[in-house]
């Protein structure tokens, strides 16, 4: 099998870490993530951006002889010895279904409604202390109950849906999930529309580019190349509103 | 002094004094418990604490009347050996409560009680019922 | 009187930012009145709402625990003394066992600070807005500031029992025959109607299961309070308030009892100041206080 694999150098050092279980010699600066496909695991699952935001590596670990158990993202987090690690690809969470955004039941209400799990929050932290993304989980489902939606969702804002908080609460409080609802309620009823947007949008409804991207069509490819390379650009620098193009038409 | 219970209530019975704090054997059935107590039991406060005195167990265990405790505390606070028939009542949920037995389900409660109720009930009411 | 009010931190409850907001605005422009400011902590979660009456149930103090580091923090910060101003019996109450359960028991903060990961030391003292007023500002000064003549009105006040209960813990007044409220009434000019049901339980939580149950509760107090000449009721607790107010929408029950108003005593304490009570929400009250309370400018309009 051709891969990606790991070649480490003649003098890199070796630490013992467990998968699933059993002991494995990986070389000691890798991330998770490839200590485990270096010691020959393939990733169908658990595994997506490599890149600390798509969420799909949540791992539970413990390091040999201290009693606290850590999270963290396979691929952000670098092997220790005497790791000792359980992926969670998947966790079962409780999302609440017909989410309508166009109610006009109040946000607090239709929160409490949807997930009325969260007043059993006992306020004892562990889904902060066990997010890899450093949120306070708590803190916002806190927000939530005292019916501050808004607040809550941006507090919110760096969640990646790992669902690893989900998996610790003593109250059976699926976080992420609310605060995605929270989120999106946000979005839809508590932030101000942008009346920029909507002007854009309008203007190219009304079709006043349709010319412009016909004509754009008829061209050749080198009539399309020389228009690119010669087209004007605003100045890294320039000040907002300041600089205008030479040909204002199609503005 | 606890009336010939059976070795397994005895048991059961002296887990529920550790886990609450209280020492069932110091009531001494004066009832004042029962006639401060607004919930209209059946059986009442003093009565739930003769039947641990009797050994029945289970008959305090699986009697409905103490899901309607509510934690108001006149009968702690006019017990005049100290004794908290509320904490023993606790104690008795708390024995279904964490064995997957609780008596509110999430999913059919009332949407307006939810949206309407100050979080206080519905927050309080989770401890005690779920 | 100092120029400065003094700031006090507060901590507000769940319920006192959504359902009884208008309990925490009429306490607010009251204090403002009085000389003293609510400081709202900055970080805070629910309290819980429930103290653990068993003795092996720590997490039930997790939650309050939170807030009293919250609140030790930002004393220690600002250098005022450690004083933590509640106005919501249920977390006045859940806050303060826990104050007393640590003092017992050095052993359980230990362990609630490892659990935690935090360092609470045990210094906040809990406070209620009406042992605020008694005891550090004094009723006979609220008395002083008092605008409007409510001399004609009939008032009961209504403890319930978690403002009292456990007397050990809590030590405010006595739950059995207590006179914080009835002294409060007093020193506003009100005729206070002093019923036997003043400190019987509404029903609490159990509005959650047995509805039926808490409306026959909150007619028995209501019905004796009137029988009594009340006019209205005043309460310290959230949800005695929602009991009581609320289930006067059984009409059946209630078919024989005129509405009987109950207000917050914050609600009662603005009107008596002749404030602007706009913004104290008494229309969301079910039984709407203000035609009762009209002639003492309760629409809105001062005097």
């Amino acid at each position: 099998m051709v891969g990606d694999r790991t070649i480490p150098p003649p003098d890199a050092r070796f630490i013992t870490i467990s998968i699933m279980g059993q002991p494995y010699e990986v070389p000691e600066t890798l991330t998770i993530l490839k200590a485990m496909e270096y010691a020959g695991y393939q990733f169908k699952r658990g595994c997506g951006c490599r890149g600390g935001i798509c969420g799909a590596c949540g791992t539970f670990y413990r390091i040999e002889g201290d009693h606290t158990l850590r999270t963290g993202l396979a691929c952000q987090t670098v092997v220790e010895p005497g790791m000792i690690l359980a992926q969670v690809p998947f966790f079962p969470s409780n999302r609440a279904p017909d989410l309508d955004l166009d109610t006009k039941t109040p946000a607090d209400e239709q929160i409490a409604t949807l997930y009325p799990e969260i007043f059993r929050c006992v306020g004892c932290g562990t889904c902060t202390r066990t997010c890899p993304m450093d949120i306070d989980v708590m803190g916002y489902i806190a927000y939530f109950k005292r019916g501050d939606i808004k607040g809550g969702a941006e507090k919110s804002f760096d969640c990646i849906m790992c669902g690893l908080c989900a998996s610790r609460c003593p109250a059976n409080i699926s976080q992420f999930n609310v605060a995605m609802t929270a989120r999106r309620i946000t979005g839809a009823r508590l932030t101000p529309r942008s009346e920029v947007t909507a002007a854009r949008a309008e203007q190219v409804r009304s079709g006043r580019y349709e010319p412009m991207l016909a004509e754009l069509c008829e061209m050749s490819a080198e009539d399309l190349k020389t228009l690119y390379v010669e087209r004007e650009r605003e100045p890294d620098l320039a000040k907002p509103g300041e600089w205008m193009p030479k040909d204002q038409t199609k503005l | 002094m606890l009336i010939n219970p059976a070795a397994k209530d005895l048991k059961a019975i002296r887990e529920l004094e550790l886990a609450t704090g209280e020492t069932i054997s110091d009531c001494y059935q004066c009832g004042k418990c029962t006639a401060g107590c607004p919930a209209s039991m059946d059986p009442p406060p003093s009565v739930l604490i003769q039947l641990l005195k009797l050994g029945q167990f289970e008959m305090a265990r699986n009697a409905e009347s103490i899901w309607s405790c509510m934690a108001c505390l006149t009968c702690s606070e006019r017990c005049p050996k100290n004794v908290s028939p509320a904490a023993i009542i606790e104690g008795l949920k708390n024995l279904h409560l964490r064995n997957q037995d609780p008596r509110v389900c999430l999913e059919s409660m009332s949407r307006n009680f939810l949206a309407h109720s100050p979080q206080m009930a519905v927050v309080s009411g989770f401890r005690k019922f779920i | 009187m100092s120029e400065k009010p003094v700031r006090i931190p507060y901590y507000p409850g769940c319920t006192l930012k959504t359902k009884a907001l208008g309990f925490e605005r009429s306490a607010m422009d009251c204090a403002e009145v009085i000389g003293f400011e609510m400081d709202e902590l900055k970080d805070w979660n629910c309290c819980g709402a429930s103290y653990p009456l068993t003795k092996d149930n720590l997490m039930g103090l997790t939650a309050p625990t939170n807030i009293l580091v919250e609140a030790e923090k930002r004393c220690q910060k600002e250098e005022v003394d450690p004083n933590l101003i509640t106005l919501c019996t249920f977390c006045y109450n859940t806050l303060k066992r826990t104050e007393y359960a640590f003092q017992q028991d050095e052993s359980k903060l230990e362990t609630i600070n490892a659990f935690l990961d935090r360092k609470y030391d045990g210094s906040i003292r809990v406070v209620h807005y009406l042992e605020y007023l008694r005891d550090v500002i004094g009723f006979d000064n609220v008395a002083k500031m008092v605008k409007t003549d409510l001399s004609k009105y009939r008032v009961a006040p209504y403890y319930g029992c978690l403002l009292l209960k456990p007397k050990k813990e809590i030590g405010l007044d006595d739950p059995e025959d207590p006179v914080i409220l009835h002294d409060f009434l007093d020193a506003l000019g009100c005729k206070v109607v002093d019923f036997p049901g003043q400190v019987d339980c509404c029903g609490s939580y159990l509005v959650m299961r047995e509805p039926e149950k808490v409306s026959q509760l909150s007619y028995d107090i209501l019905a004796e309070a009137a029988e009594y000449g009340a006019q209205a009721l005043v309460t310290a607790c959230p949800l005695c308030q929602s009991n009581l107010d609320k289930s006067q929408s059984d009409e059946t029950r209630f078919s024989g009892l005129d509405g009987v108003p109950v207000l917050y005593f914050t609600q009662l304490l603005a009107i008596a100041f002749g404030l602007d009570t706009e913004n104290h929400q008494l229309e969301d009250h079910f039984i709407d206080p203000r035609p009762v309370f009209a002639a003492a400018g309760a629409d809105g309009e001062s005097d």
